[in-house]
């Protein structure tokens, strides 16, 4: 997990963020004990109640669930809520970025259409080799 | 519910010449926080250090530290450390005779952290304190001060001179020291964007009174800025309260009151403006800053 200091987003954001991406890729899976606050505090040298935060905003996420006492879980069906979310806002939010730029730039839909889907087999041609 | 570990109420102190250092100042500190103290030079940080160690008193207003008077309560005193880098000790003594005088002042006082720290750092106990260098002197008043685990740790400038290694490593004990042993720590830095993520609340001061007292996240969401043509910022009089403006032939910007997601702020991303938060950092000089960065240009006139 990393976050960035010079980042302007906020840095319990970033926490959420990154344990999410973490649950994405595999390394936390539903059902595992999540990282604690003194762990995130101590590893990322940052006030605990910022990574209590972090903590809380994925509750508030449905992401994680607090089961048998303070142990704070990554709940069953989380995987999906968080594609769901980031399919929703943060490709949202790329698209639109790159759709104002390509505007910007006299590119048609046409042209961006098929730019994506170069770049799109280019990406699957250098994961398979 | 809410633990106050300082009360100030109506605060006065005058020094000579009737010029006051801190005026009407009001601030109640919450219980196990990790607070920075940040105002300008002259600001009157150090006035309130001192006032909260029972080195000054108030000519007005009443403190309340703790559970009582930090100058008539014995067990109030010995829970209140004050600490800055050029502490007047004996310059003669070598620093593990001052450890000792520490362990025998505070109850809770970790010899044993001290003297392991101090070994991290690479100061050797038996050096005197007039040999130290400006930043080996900070970096040792600092650990001593961390070493007492009074429930009111004050650090005044703690990280003056110390080179930029020893100064990360200062924050990770401060930071730690905390996790393992929670208790109000309260520190003031110029340097508050190398330390705000240590922090959870902060407090600003300016000519002797409160500014504000926020959690840090609060304080990240007080100020935006809008980066435009100065046409296009015109557009934003009115929508809002804004605090500063700086044009320029080839940037100018404006910085408004709220959180990049206020109504005043999404004004602004409508007109496809670009939006950004201010730092901590300079969230105190736009709200406290006396503007006369302004005024360099004349210098080369």
């Amino acid at each position: 997990m990393k976050v960035d200091f010079n980042q302007i987003t906020p840095i319990y954001i970033q926490i959420a963020d990154a344990i999410e991406n973490d649950i994405l890729d595999g390394i936390l899976k539903e059902g595992d004990k999540c990282y604690s606050q003194l762990v995130i505090a101590k590893e990322l040298n940052i006030n605990p109640a910022t990574a209590a935060k972090g903590i809380r905003l994925l509750v508030e996420r449905g992401v994680l669930d607090k089961v048998r006492g303070q142990a704070m879980t990554v709940k069953e069906g989380a995987m999906a809520e968080i594609r769901n979310r980031k399919v929703e806002e943060t490709l949202g939010e790329i698209l639109h970025t790159l759709i104002k730029e390509a505007l910007r730039l006299g590119i048609g839909e046409e042209e961006l259409i098929s730019k994506v889907r170069a770049a799109m087999e280019e990406e699957s041609k250098e994961k398979h080799g | 519910m809410e633990k106050y570990i300082v009360e100030a109420n109506d605060i006065s102190v005058k020094y000579r010449h009737n010029k006051k250092a801190l005026e009407h100042f009001n601030l109640k500190i919450n219980e196990n926080q990790m607070i920075g103290l940040i105002g300008a030079n002259g600001s009157g940080k150090t006035t309130f250090f001192k006032l909260c160690d029972g080195l000054l008193s108030n000519n007005e207003g009443d403190l309340k530290v703790l559970v009582g008077s930090v100058v008539k309560d014995l067990e109030v005193r010995k829970e209140v450390i004050y600490s800055f880098n050029k502490l007047p000790v004996a310059q003669n003594q070598k620093l593990e005779q001052i450890l000792k005088m520490y362990d025998y002042m505070y109850d809770k006082f970790d010899l044993d952290f001290a003297k392991k720290s101090l070994e991290i750092f690479e100061i050797p106990l038996d050096s005197k304190v007039k040999n130290l260098s400006t930043g080996i002197e900070s970096v040792f008043h600092f650990i001593c001060a961390i070493a007492t685990r009074v429930k009111l740790t004050m650090l005044d400038e703690p990280f003056n001179g110390i080179d930029i290694e020893k100064r990360k490593m200062a924050y990770e004990v401060l930071l730690r020291d905390y996790m393992e042993h929670p208790r109000t720590i309260i520190v003031s830095n110029h340097n508050l964007g190398e330390m705000e993520h240590l922090l959870s609340e902060m407090v600003l001061i300016d000519r002797g009174h409160v500014v504000f007292y926020k959690e840090m996240d609060e304080v990240r969401e007080m100020l935006f800025r809008v980066d435009g043509t100065e046409e296009q910022l015109k557009q934003l009089v009115g929508k809002g309260k804004i605090l500063r403006e700086k044009q320029g032939a080839i940037s100018s910007f404006i910085i408004g009151e709220g959180s990049v997601n206020s109504d005043f702020a999404r004004e602004a991303i409508k007109l496809g403006l670009s939006v950004s938060p201010v730092e901590p950092e300079d969230v105190c000089v736009y709200l406290t800053g006396s503007n006369k960065a302004d005024q360099l240009d004349s210098l080369w006139d």
